[in-house]
């Protein structure tokens, strides 16, 4: 299961004025702006590898915006590329958008990244150096960088495969790219571009599917999965049928898991780690069948256990109180199947439910109510 | 036909010669040259010698008027052959100076250099007249031809082309004395009768000519020139067959949305059981023949929540029994593929039908009009004018119609939905040619191939990481490779077509696919599959922690909480677990010798592999069979099965059954994708992957 989604994948190589998208979905492909056809040189870093000029002001690749680009909450970049000084600007472009950028700033490496709602992070090889030595984009040279948001608590610059800077903690995630696209080689108004040549660009986002996949991975007998398959045709019917209400629930879970998990790696690396092991545990027996195994539902209740000291309470999440109580939820919720026929799930549901001490109650005692 | 405007001039001033300022001429193109002079004594004007632009000139004529016949009109045609040409055009008149010197030269660059002037006449007027008619004999070319006039005549009136033809040059001489005009005139239509008529009256002379226009290769001859070898599995069940016949065997339904229920099809809401739009065996395909014509209102609506589907044979249950209509308790999750390959077996039509596929071509200008609009940015018309790359490129499309697709999961999974993973009916696959040519008045050669298949495979291009593009269809993507790369009988490539899928490889063996998924993944035996995003604003990221709120929320506000901590401990990005649950697709298994099967062949080919049941294609033209007409030749603007070039019109639905639970469109029927611009497509990936086609 792939954790990275690529993209967008220029060469800069091929038909001049032709920037195809070699990623697999192909939604990012490159519209040369103020670019000649002698601006497509046949070599790049390497014979033949070819690579695109940008040498003058206003012209530049731009990719429209796209679903590729939405969400993107973390985001991976490696661009090779070589540039020369320019008389008056020490401002060179690689990348540029409304969500993220990458520049070269008095030759120092540059990245910055926005998140929903407005707020900003930048990294430099300047100020956020890994090690004594500052790394400075030399002229002239063929030069690999990436460029690494993983959507939750790291950002890296790698030059030549070789960190060179980084910042830790709980971060926000990327924003999604607005409506103006990726500008490539110079930034939106055109003004500081490259004064060099770029060979490869390739950008990756967090799968967005990762945690669908995560979910199906189980290995479940006919019957389990057929409990689910129609649990899922159900929710997906219901989804259909009010597209408004499943926005709402949507953002609002998004919402409220977002915060949860933010405060608990704020809460530091005690916390954070405790969570993680809990999570890889779970996710190890999730992947494997082996949910009602004992010791999970002793790390949950550990874990809860754990985040109330550390003054995490998610059961007490707001967003979630209001979202189970809202009218659209409890008429989605009307239409749907239990899951008590996938016993499993059941006894997990009662474990966290244990494990909150007012957790929901087992199938069985739900049954014992009834009667 | 492309006439190219060259020059026309004139001189004023007594002199013996007239020179043509610097013109450029593309190689192998007719040039023609029409020259009107006038001599100073009025005496019998010369005739002009010609040379320029290092052509041979031949002159087709050469004509007077006047009393003192003091005035010419001639004729010159040459042809660049090995090269294109740069510069001026001289008419010499040794030894007789002339009073005026009037030239349109203009060129041709699609005429026969075997046969250029089929014929020519000549006419003079006998008095000063209002108008000249030159009369051409019977015409040479059966169809090919080209009618080309000049008329000089002495007065500076306007003058009129005649009825259907379209001026040239009009060039006028305003000398006193000598005053007069030179007028060239062309058609591409069978007009014998090559006149002028103007509004006083003046001495004329004209020159008509009928040019031969190269044939070249029609697109019924390319298609036979090119026609495929399809060597198929031994354990196939289906083969392209043609579509028509198969439209006119199916019902026609209405779909909303979402199209993957049941209470969408026939009418949402309208009571069970619910009715095609039109029954099966009544579809018209083309006005006039039996049945419900397929082009008029409302079967041909596509609009965004609304599409048409065909349904051949019904639809199958979980439990693999027939299920022939929508009712309210029929359950019609998959395509009663079983009963389609019957079909194909029993009923006459549809057995006749089969070996048979739909080609198209897709000349230069045709490519320039629809490449133009790219998509999503890409200008996949800067490929075709690449001219390092290309002169005069076309495409020409072999379009194959299966009844239905076979596309089981991997080998331990024997339920029903491991069976019908990725099957469905109605299945479009296509072998597209990339033709050049270096003039229009050559043959063309074959330069690239593209193939479909499901996904991308390595077979196709020699272990090399492979371009591949999709459109309308993600599960059918195309890839191409150099000519030279196919094994061939002739100008007929070999292409090996995998068992059931219908993915078509230039080589046989097993493909290996590329690490690519891009029709959704499934999981326990494909008994769970993944979704595409819900709804805008519920992308796939939330949708497993929604499945486990609200499974959580069945149980109350506690389950709420408990399904938030569920959803968070999976929230977290951790090591890959170690097991993976994840299906394995089949590799297509391709024909190979040991195993092949019916192998389908040009009439002109014999087929020697061992084991090989060789049937000749059965594709033709003109066909009548009770009453319908059957083509293999695409028509976009008479067949409205067949999308129109702007996809605004003809049939854009679904070629066969939609299906229950079907999330991401792996089990109904294909619509037919724009096969030409996932050619170029991938064209231009592959020329942008370094490497790809060698160093």
């Amino acid at each position: 299961m792939k954790t990275w989604e690529l993209i967008c994948h220029h060469t800069y190589a091929g038909v001049p004025m032709l920037i195809p998208d070699l990623s697999p979905s192909s939604r990012s492909h490159g519209i040369g702006t103020g670019l000649k056809p002698s601006d497509f040189l046949a070599n790049g870093a390497s014979p033949g590898s070819g690579s695109l000029s940008f040498s003058r002001a206003n012209s530049y690749v731009r990719i429209r915006s796209s679903e590729s680009w939405s969400p993107l909450v973390g985001l991976k970049a490696t661009v090779t590329f070589r540039h020369a000084p320019r008389p008056g600007s020490s401002l060179f472009t690689l990348v540029d958008s409304d969500a993220f950028q990458f520049q070269l700033r008095d030759d120092w490496v540059v990245a910055w990244f926005r998140s929903d709602p407005s707020s900003y992070l930048e990294i430099s090889t300047a100020l956020d150096a890994v090690g004594p030595q500052r790394y400075q984009a030399p002229y002239g040279q063929w030069t690999t960088l990436t460029f690494v948001h993983d959507g939750l608590s790291t950002v890296q610059i790698f030059a030549n495969g070789q960190l060179v800077a980084q910042q830790a903690g709980p971060l926000n995630p990327v924003a999604s790219l607005g409506s103006n696209g990726v500008f490539i080689g110079a930034n939106s108004s055109g003004d500081f571009w490259l004064n060099g040549q770029l060979d490869d660009l390739k950008i990756w986002r967090l799968d967005p599917r990762r945690k669908d996949r995560q979910f199906l991975n189980r290995p479940l007998d006919p019957d389990d999965a057929e409990c689910w398959r129609e649990f899922i045709e159900k929710v997906r019917q219901a989804l259909q049928a009010d597209p408004a209400c499943a926005r709402q629930i949507g953002s609002s879970l998004e919402e409220a898991l977002q915060r949860a998990y933010r405060s608990i790696l704020a809460k530091g690396p005690e916390t954070s780690d405790r969570f993680l092991h809990t999570a890889r545990e779970y996710q190890q027996r999730w992947s494997s069948g082996n949910l009602d195994d004992p010791a999970l539902g002793r790390l949950l209740t550990d874990l809860v256990a754990w985040l109330r000291l550390a003054g995490v309470s998610p059961e007490s999440d707001p967003t979630i109180e209001a979202l189970a109580k809202s009218k659209c939820v409890q008429q989605m919720i009307s239409q749907l199947p239990s899951l008590q026929c996938d016993p499993q799930v059941d006894r997990l549901l009662a474990m966290i439910g244990s494990a909150l001490g007012s957790g929901r109650p087992s199938s069985e005692s739900v049954r014992n109510r009834e009667v | 036909m492309a006439r190219i405007e060259l020059t026309n001039g004139r001189t004023l001033t007594p002199s013996d010669s007239g020179t043509t300022e610097n013109i450029v001429v593309p190689l192998k193109t007719l040039v023609l040259v029409f020259v009107s002079n006038a001599a100073t004594a009025n005496t019998l004007a010369s005739e002009p010698d010609i040379t320029g632009l290092g052509i041979v000139w031949s002159k087709v004529a050469s004509v007077t008027t006047g009393a003192a016949s003091d005035r010419r009109l001639t004729c010159f045609w040459g042809m660049t052959v090995s090269t294109g040409a740069t510069g001026q055009i001289t008419l010499n008149f040794p030894g007789q100076n002339q009073d005026f010197v009037a030239w349109s030269v203009f060129a041709y660059d699609d005429i026969d250099p075997s046969n250029a002037v089929a014929q020519f006449e000549i006419a003079t007027t006998s008095l000063p007249s209002t108008s000249i008619s030159v009369q051409l004999g019977l015409f040479v070319n059966a169809t090919n031809y080209l009618v080309v006039g000049a008329v000089m005549i002495s007065q500076p009136f306007s003058v009129n082309p005649g009825a259907g033809f379209t001026k040239i040059d009009e060039v006028p001489i305003n000398r006193p004395g000598k005053d007069g005009i030179l007028a060239t005139e062309d058609v591409r239509a069978r007009n014998a009768t090559v006149d002028w008529s103007w509004a006083g009256i003046a001495n004329a002379a004209a020159i008509a000519l009928e040019l031969t226009v190269f044939e070249g290769e029609s697109p019924e001859i390319l298609s036979r020139r090119f026609e495929p070898i399809l060597f198929f599995h031994k354990d196939e069940t289906f083969f392209p067959s043609d579509a028509k016949r198969y439209l006119e065997q199916s019902a026609l339904w209405r779909a909303e949305n979402p199209v993957d229920q049941k209470d969408s099809w026939g009418g949402k809401g309208s009571p069970f059981p619910r009715q095609p739009l039109i029954q099966h065996g009544s579809i018209a395909a083309l006005p006039g023949e039996p049945g419900t014509f397929l082009g008029s209102s409302p079967n041909l609506i596509h609009v965004d929540g609304e599409v048409r589907f065909l349904e051949l044979d019904g639809w199958r249950d979980k439990t693999n029994s027939p299920q022939p209509g929508v009712t309210q308790t029929s359950q019609n999750p998959y395509a009663n593929r079983e009963f389609v390959a019957k079909a194909y077996d029993i009923n006459p039509e549809l057995r006749d039908s089969k070996f048979w596929y739909h080609s198209e071509f897709y000349t230069t200008e045709r490519l320039d009009r629809l490449l133009p609009s790219g998509h999503d940015g890409l200008a996949l018309v800067g490929l075709i004018h690449d001219k390092t790359r290309f002169k005069n490129p076309a495409l020409f499309c072999y379009y194959l119609f299966f009844p239905a697709h076979d596309e089981p999961l991997g080998a331990g999974c024997n339920n029903i939905e491991a069976r019908e993973f990725a099957g469905f009916g109605g299945e479009w696959a296509c072998i597209a040619v990339l033709l050049d040519r270096e003039s229009k008045i050559d043959f063309f050669e074959p330069k690239f191939i593209g193939l479909t298949s499901r996904s991308p495979s390595t077979l196709l291009a020699g272990g090399a990481n492979p371009p591949f593009s999709f459109l309308e269809e993600p599960r059918c993507v195309m890839q191409v490779a150099q000519w030279e790369k196919t094994q061939r009988s002739g100008d007929h490539p070999k292409i090996f077509v995998g068992k059931g899928t219908h993915g078509l490889y230039i080589d046989s063996g097993n493909a290996g696919f590329h690490d690519v998924r891009l029709s959704g993944e499934s999981y326990n035996c494909g008994r769970l599959e993944e979704s595409p995003p819900l709804t805008e604003g519920l992308g796939s990221t939330i949708f497993a922690p929604f499945l486990k709120f609200v499974g959580g929320l069945i149980f109350g506000l506690p389950g709420a909480f408990a399904g938030l901590i569920w959803g968070l401990v999976e929230w977290a990005d951790v090591p890959e677990p170690t097991n993976v649950n994840l299906d394995e697709p089949l590799p297509d298994e391709v024909a190979t010798p040991g195993n092949f099967g019916k192998v389908v062949h040009p009439a002109d080919v014999s087929i020697t592999e061992t084991g090989a049941e060789p049937i000749p294609w059965k594709t033709r033209q003109d066909l009548e069979i009770g009453g319908r007409r059957y083509d293999f030749l695409v028509d976009r603007e008479r067949h409205v099965w067949w999308p129109s070039d702007d996809k605004t019109s003809g049939f854009r639905g679904r070629w066969g059954p939609i299906v229950e639970s079907d999330p991401n469109g792996l089990r109904r029927g294909m619509v037919f994708p724009s096969f030409h611009l996932m050619f170029f497509e991938s064209l231009a990936k592959a020329f942008a992957t370094p490497g790809f086609f060698g160093p």
